[in-house]
């Protein structure tokens, strides 16, 4: 019997998908390489240092936005009509579709953008090495922001991977809209469970030290072991879901 | 290869089998196009290539050596020769009697033409 | 090799396109699907494919339904649906992505067709026209020798020449271990390939017969006076061909325009000669 996985079919996988997407792929990381690097040469002039605060505005804006857009292309090929029959035709597993997609648009999307991002803005520094007073020295792209930017990247993108898979037309737009109907659903459940807790008395925050205490160490505590068990299920989950839509994907 | 609408394919292929053996292209004991190479030729399902490859081997005019091929019998031509002057007799020439008694012909006109025909090719020859 | 059992699908918030339709495909066969526009001949090519479910009945690969999608299952199918986009690579990079996951795909043979097509393997899909790409789908298709090749309308889009060329690479793909199924509404273009025939019509099954049952039972041509009697269909022109019972007659070339006319005209007729129930005792 054959296997369900098979780290072959992965990675014949994720190398079609590149090949199809080549064009775009480098169109976009011609782009975002200009814009990292004026944005690099900007922030050097005047100090002739480049912050790592400075730097990693523009990175993140383009990290995560880029991030999305190529999340949505990996799966274009599903919805559009005279190519999804051989997408669903090709001898995969909804399994490897998956973890093909997510190994591609996040964990390999990482380390190359990364990677890619650093390069481009050490090139403006040595670029401007040649003049004497910048001096040449490391880009510090691995600052605690950048890590909580990658970390959030590598939690929520999945959501954006099912939201590519689920809807047909404008995919973006409508995955933005049900994140934040979601995050509006919890906004108020919790406004609920407040309600419901303090007995409406909502200035407890504000007017008892001894409140303002409380909750600054239940977020603290609770929020930690909350972010950790959210970020263990949501993700993970969201695959889930995202692997049980390709399975039930029927072509039109 | 065009296909006559009436006739079986298959049978259509025998036909293009007898020609060439009767033209000699095909020589006796001479290895023939494969049931593939056949079915490919005449752009026909390889199943009605098998059917006439059967139905030659019935009329032992062609025979299989087992994992090299078909090849025309020793005896090929002349079986052929006998069984196409058999359809001459039984089928071409009364449907062309019958149109001789329509159109009113005499045999002494055909006779003639005939004789005229085989001079010709004669000629010809020299 | 492919069991069909009581199928049924219809689309979403649409009318029932396949009803109760039980078939059997077995390798070695090529396989004309006909029925005229609407009947859902692509819709059961897509079944086929595992590309669509059944919503009653299945249709399975020994003994696994196609729509769960095995890997085992997939890898034994291929499909060239009728209308195609296909991503603008060269014919060399397109074979090169999606090759790799057919295990008995024959690079040689991709070449060797892609050149019998007129085509080169530098050239970009998207520089190609209709007719040029479904050959290239085509070549990829018979290349990837899987046992169950579907081919829907493959003609479609193809000049005279290539559906010669066709042909040809239709016959010479078909062997033992593999089960072709075309369907079509061109019937000329393939009569000579095809030795099954099943039509579809009114959402089921209304023929579904060997051409060696075909040409036993049936006669095609232009019936003399004392045979009128046993005229099955005739065309409503003068001096038409017509299908009749064969009795002890000469054996014919089945005519399949002829058939399917026949067929949609009145199938209970035909099926009760051809399956050999005796004439007339429906009364």
């Amino acid at each position: 019997m054959a296997q369900s996985f098979n780290i072959k079919r992965v990675s014949s996988l994720m190398y079609r998908n590149l090949v199809l997407l080549r064009g775009a792929i480098i169109t976009t990381l011609l782009v975002a390489g200009g814009l990292i690097l004026v944005a690099t040469l900007l922030s050097i002039r005047g100090d002739y240092v480049v912050k790592s605060n400075e730097f990693i505005g523009v990175f993140s804006v383009l990290f995560l936005s880029i991030g999305l857009l190529f999340t949505f292309a990996i799966f274009r090929e599903m919805h559009s009509g005279k190519s999804s029959y051989f997408y669903f035709l090709l001898p995969v597993t909804a399994l490897e579709r998956v973890i093909a997609a997510w190994l591609l648009s996040n964990v390999i999307y990482i380390i190359v953008f990364t990677f890619f991002a650093f390069v481009i803005g050490q090139i403006a520094i040595l670029l401007c090495s040649f003049s004497p007073s910048t001096g040449i020295h490391f880009l510090p792209i691995f600052s605690e922001t950048f890590w909580t930017v990658v970390k959030f990247y590598f939690f929520v993108q999945p959501a954006f991977l099912l939201g590519a898979v689920v809807f047909s037309k404008n995919r973006i737009g409508k995955t933005l809209l049900a994140a934040i109907v979601v995050f509006f659903c919890v906004f108020i459940y919790n406004l609920i469970l407040c309600f419901a807790f303090t007995g409406g008395a909502f200035d407890v925050f504000t007017s008892d030290p001894f409140s303002t205490d409380a909750f600054d160490l239940a977020t603290k505590d609770v929020s930690g072991i909350g972010a950790f068990l959210f970020s263990l299920v949501f993700g993970p989950m969201m695959l889930l879901v995202t692997y049980f839509r390709i399975t039930e994907k029927e072509i039109r | 290869m065009d296909f006559d609408n009436g006739k079986p394919i298959y049978l259509q292929i025998v036909d293009f089998f007898y020609e060439n053996i009767l033209i000699r292209k095909w020589q006796e004991n001479e290895r023939i196009p494969s049931v593939r190479e056949v079915a490919v030729t005449v752009e026909v399902n390889p199943n009605t290539a098998i059917r006439a490859f059967n139905h030659l081997q019935e009329q032992e005019v062609i025979y299989n050596k087992r994992g090299i091929g078909y090849f025309v019998s020793e005896k090929g031509y002349d079986t052929v020769l006998e069984i196409k002057k058999k359809e001459f007799m039984g089928v071409k020439l009364p449907n062309i009697f019958k149109e001789m008694m329509l159109l009113d012909v005499e045999f002494e006109e055909v006779k003639h033409s005939y004789d005229e025909y085989v001079k010709n090719v004669n000629d010809e020859k020299k | 090799m492919i069991q069909i059992r009581g199928l049924k699908f219809h689309y979403p918030k649409s009318r029932v396109v396949l009803n109760d339709i039980s078939l059997d495909f077995s390798s070695g066969n090529i396989y004309g699907l006909f029925g005229e526009n609407g009947e859902g001949k692509s819709t059961l090519i897509k079944l086929m494919a595992g590309l669509l479910f059944p919503k009653k009945g299945y249709c399975q690969m020994s003994n696994n339904d196609l729509s769960k999608r095995r890997i085992e299952d997939m890898r034994e199918v291929f499909m060239v649906p009728e209308d195609f986009e296909l991503p603008s690579l060269s014919i060399h990079k397109f074979e090169k992505i999606n090759a790799p996951f057919y295990p008995k795909f024959s690079q040689d043979q991709f070449y060797d067709l892609i050149r019998e097509f007129k085509l080169s393997p530098q050239e970009n899909l998207s520089a190609l026209s209709f007719g040029q790409k479904k050959k290239v789908l085509i070549a990829f298709g018979v290349s990837a020798n899987t046992s169950l090749l579907l081919l829907d309308e493959p003609t479609n889009g193809l000049d005279i020449p290539s559906k010669s060329q066709f042909r040809k690479i239709m016959a010479s793909a078909v062997d033992e271990g593999k089960c072709i199924v075309i369907s079509t509404h061109q019937v000329r273009d393939l009569h000579s390939l095809i030795n099954h025939v099943v039509i579809l019509g009114q959402s089921k099954v209304v023929f579904d017969q060997p051409f060696s049952s075909i040409s036993e039972k049936l006669w095609f041509g232009r019936a003399k006076q004392d045979r009128q009697d046993q005229i099955i269909y005739t065309e409503p022109s003068f001096g038409s061909r017509a299908v009749l019972e064969r009795l002890d007659q000469e054996e014919t070339e089945v005519d399949l325009e002829l058939l399917f006319n026949a067929v949609v005209s009145n199938p209970e007729r035909i099926n009760n000669v051809v399956k050999g129930k005796m004439h007339g005792t429906v009364i």
